[in-house]
């Protein structure tokens, strides 16, 4: 009973204070970051943000310059058997065993965990229409993709970490996926974190979203909060001296007018400067604050 | 397109580590050409200046410059506009600087212009050829000596003295030229000019990208078994050449097989079928040099040719095996396993989150094991086939402890640098090259010099050369102790052995 509520009082995955750099150049920002159970968590962000670093970061397979990471309440560096079974990653451009077939493949990591579903590889692998007796090597990088996804889902994971998943995907096979995904959380509470692009893929599947910007973690907050919680306040060139100081961007045009994305405040309020005669709040979809704080 | 564009091709075109080592070694070779000039009281001196000179054009243009044709076929492929052009007119350029300058300077000294230009411009053309002949082709290099000796038999090949060698020379330039252009232009407008394999040319091996320069010279060097890309490599391998794994004995209850199953290619555990065709490849391969060795004896004893055959090419052949082959897999090991180490997206972490292999030392021990096992298990054969050649050509003690110490010295290499790898302690590109190199070279000369420097026609420094060769080991154990302890300590301290290099 007393281990029970142990392994519940931990967290899929927590991360604190995670730093890394690559020849000097900081890719990891302090970030802390925190999985609940059966949540999806979309990590967003532009290319080199620091989305697989801090993935692999979390996952152990590479050792931050600082900063811990716990999965399942184990340091993510020294896992145990035990909790390696609970978890399955998916890289971006997987390339693992080419010299396997991929029924091989499958067969091969299959006798590693516990709880392997060896009929879910072969309805998926016929419905994905994979040829099982092809090297590894010889299919594409979408087939490839879609052979790892499903070395990853036939561990039946407690948590399933994925790099950039759809990237070479087809919309149909994404959207398999994202189904897939959305079932695995939403059936047995699968923890889902998972790297993308793809804003729709986000609203999709993600319960909730974390914005990674240079090597920063920007927000980490529910879908659905973002669109209450984030705005564009634009202001007027005349009164830009009012703009609140802080903002999660900030543009200003050539007019002399001011665009910046700002936050409700505890209270649930924009800034002051918001209710300026002439100031502008306009609520922005998920890809336009993205593109609003990318850019 | 000015004349600065032209100049600076060369700088663009290679990875900077190939530039500077073409450098290094033409800049080398000149001076040892121009000592050499100095020094030597012969009438033919310019003969061995230029020879000297003439090896490094030759790896100048085979190695360097070359890889112009990988800028034409981008610059082709990109539609850029201009870059064929400099790139020819730079071409030229260096091809006519490299032959005119030191036939000048020969001929300002007394030697024959004519037959130096003629001589080095065979070199300059020669190199470039080989870089764009197929591969296959290449692999003939290897009977050159073979063959040279049969046409003299039966063709009248005029010596360098000879009136008739001038326009023999010119015939075989332009020979090479027209071999040039015609492979150039080939390779320039074929559908898929990247594709490698042994029909390819020898220059798209430079292709392989590399940071530090550690695989374009390793693919340059023909050791892309375990550097190049997995993937790459079975995709350009014919049906029957791909691997067979055998799964049977593999699992959380077999690790070691399992991890022998992740290191992949020849580590992996294969069907019977599978090592067969393994052998087989190996075997037939080897052939080519047998019958090479075997053509060198029967010149030498055209009635004895059947013995010739079993006994000097069968004795040479174990000696020539023993000296590249154990070199050979020990590069071969190390490459490998410096690509597993070095991927993120591949093995490294399918290992590290897969569970069943254990944890701490145990696992480490294993992994050493899946990873040292196959290569130590291939050396050590082949020590116990050189002793065997040695004890058929009745070398003395020193022969059999030189050529041990050979073998050992590419079994301790391999040990060390595993240790560096799966300890995340690799050294860097170029000293890893150096010491492989070091090692080669130090184990040839000991696999070949105390019979050359003993016995009945004994070298007037033999015995001091022995003693540079025994220090020479010493040098190289002191590194190579210095490496493993890094290593396994760099291996012991790691969270977990699957981080990347």
């Amino acid at each position: 009973m007393n281990a029970m509520l142990r392994e519940q009082a931990h967290l899929p995955l927590e991360t604190r204070g995670l730093q890394h750099c690559y020849e000097g150049v900081n890719v990891l920002c302090g970030i802390d970051l925190a999985l609940e159970p059966g949540s999806v968590l979309g990590l967003i962000g532009r290319n080199g943000a620091g989305k697989s670093t801090l993935i692999r970061a979390m996952l152990g397979l590479l050792v931050p310059l600082a900063g811990s990471t716990q999965v399942f309440g184990e340091a993510a560096l020294k896992l145990s058997d035990a909790a390696k079974a609970r978890i399955a990653y998916v890289p971006q451009q997987p390339e693992a065993l080419a010299w396997l077939t991929a029924q091989q493949m499958l067969d091969y990591v299959g006798r590693f965990y516990p709880q392997w579903d060896a009929t879910f590889v072969r309805t998926t692998m016929e419905r994905w229409q994979i040829q099982p007796n092809r090297l590894l090597a010889k299919l594409s990088p979408g087939e490839r993709q879609r052979v790892d996804l499903i070395r990853a889902l036939a561990s039946q994971p407690e948590l399933l970490v994925l790099d950039e998943p759809a990237a070479a995907l087809d919309p149909v096979a994404r959207r398999e996926l994202l189904r897939e995904v959305a079932l695995r959380a939403g059936e047995s509470g699968t923890t889902v974190l998972f790297s993308t692009h793809i804003v729709s893929d986000l609203e999709r599947v993600a319960s909730e979203i974390a914005f990674l910007h240079q090597g920063k973690l920007l927000m980490h907050c529910s879908v659905d909060e973002t669109k209450e919680r984030y705005a564009r306040l634009w202001l007027p060139g005349k009164m830009s001296a009012a703009a609140p100081t802080e903002s999660l961007s900030r543009r200003r045009h050539e007019d002399g007018s001011i665009s910046l994305v700002v936050e409700r405040d505890a209270a649930g309020q924009w800034p002051q400067a918001a209710g300026l005669a002439g100031a502008r709040v306009d609520a922005l979809g998920l890809e336009d604050l993205f593109v609003e704080i990318a850019e | 397109m000015n004349p600065a564009s032209i100049l600076r091709m060369p700088w663009v075109i290679s990875h900077a580590f190939i530039r500077w080592l073409a450098l290094f070694y033409i800049v080398t070779c000149g001076a040892a050409s121009v000592a050499f000039s100095h020094f030597s009281h012969k009438s033919d001196w310019w003969l061995g200046a230029v020879l000297l000179y003439g090896s490094s054009l030759v790896f100048t243009w085979v190695f360097w410059l070359s890889n112009s044709l990988l800028l034409a076929i981008d610059a082709r492929q990109l539609r850029l506009p201009g870059i064929q052009r400099t790139l020819m007119l730079s071409l030229w350029f260096y091809g006519l600087l490299g032959v005119a300058l030191p036939t000048l300077l020969v001929a300002l000294a007394g030697g024959n212009a004519l037959v130096v230009g003629e001589l080095l411009a065979l070199c300059t053309t020669i190199g470039l050829a080989v870089a764009l002949l197929p591969r296959y082709l290449i692999l003939l290099i290897g009977f050159l000596p073979a063959l040279t000796d049969e046409l003299e038999h039966i063709v009248d090949i005029p010596s360098l003295s000879d009136p008739r060698f001038v326009p023999y020379a010119a015939a075989a330039v332009g020979l090479m030229l027209l071999t040039i252009g015609w492979r150039w232009y080939r390779l320039l407008h074929a559908k898929q000019p990247y594709m490698q394999g042994l029909r390819s040319a020898l220059v798209m091996y430079a292709r392989n990208p590399s940071r530090d320069g550690w695989s374009s010279w390793s693919s340059w060097t023909g050791f892309t078994v375990g550097d190049q890309d997995s993937s790459t490599l079975i995709q350009q391998s014919p049906d029957w050449m791909q691997p067979r794994a055998d799964l049977r004995n593999v699992g959380p209850r077999a690790p070691i097989n399992a991890l022998r199953v992740a290191l992949g290619r020849w580590y992996m555990p294969q069907t019977s079928r599978g090592y067969l065709i393994q052998i087989l490849t190996v075997l037939v391969s080897m052939l080519f040099f047998i019958a090479t060795m075997a053509t060198m004896q029967s010149n030498a004893s055209p009635r004895n040719f059947a013995f010739a055959i079993l006994h000097g090419a069968g004795i040479d052949f174990i000696g020539w095996l023993g000296a590249m082959g154990g070199t050979l897999l020990m590069a071969t090991t190390v490459m490998a396993l410096t690509q597993r180490w070095s991927k993120v997206n591949a093995e490294l972490p399918l290992l590290a989150l897969l569970p069943g292999l254990g944890n701490g030392m145990t696992l480490r021990r294993m992994l050493l094991r899946a990873g040292l096992g196959m290569p130590l298990a291939w050396m050590l054969p082949l020590l116990l086939l050189m002793l065997f050649a040695a004890w058929q050509m009745q070398l003395n003690v020193l022969g059999f402890a030189f050529i041990t110490i050979a073998q050992l010295g590419n079994m301790a290499t391999m040990v060390a640098l595993v240790l560096s790898i799966f300890g995340g302690r690799m050294p860097r590109a170029w000293a890893t090259v150096l010491l492989i190199c070091g090692v080669f070279i130090l184990g040839s000369l000991s696999t070949f010099m105390p019979s050359a420097t003993m016995g009945a026609h004994s070298w007037q420094f033999g015995g001091y050369l022995l003693l540079a060769i025994g220090a020479g080991w010493l040098a190289i154990a002191g590194v190579l102790l210095w490496l493993g302890l890094r290593g396994w300590r760099g291996l012991r301290e790691r969270p977990h052995p699957f981080l990347p290099v």
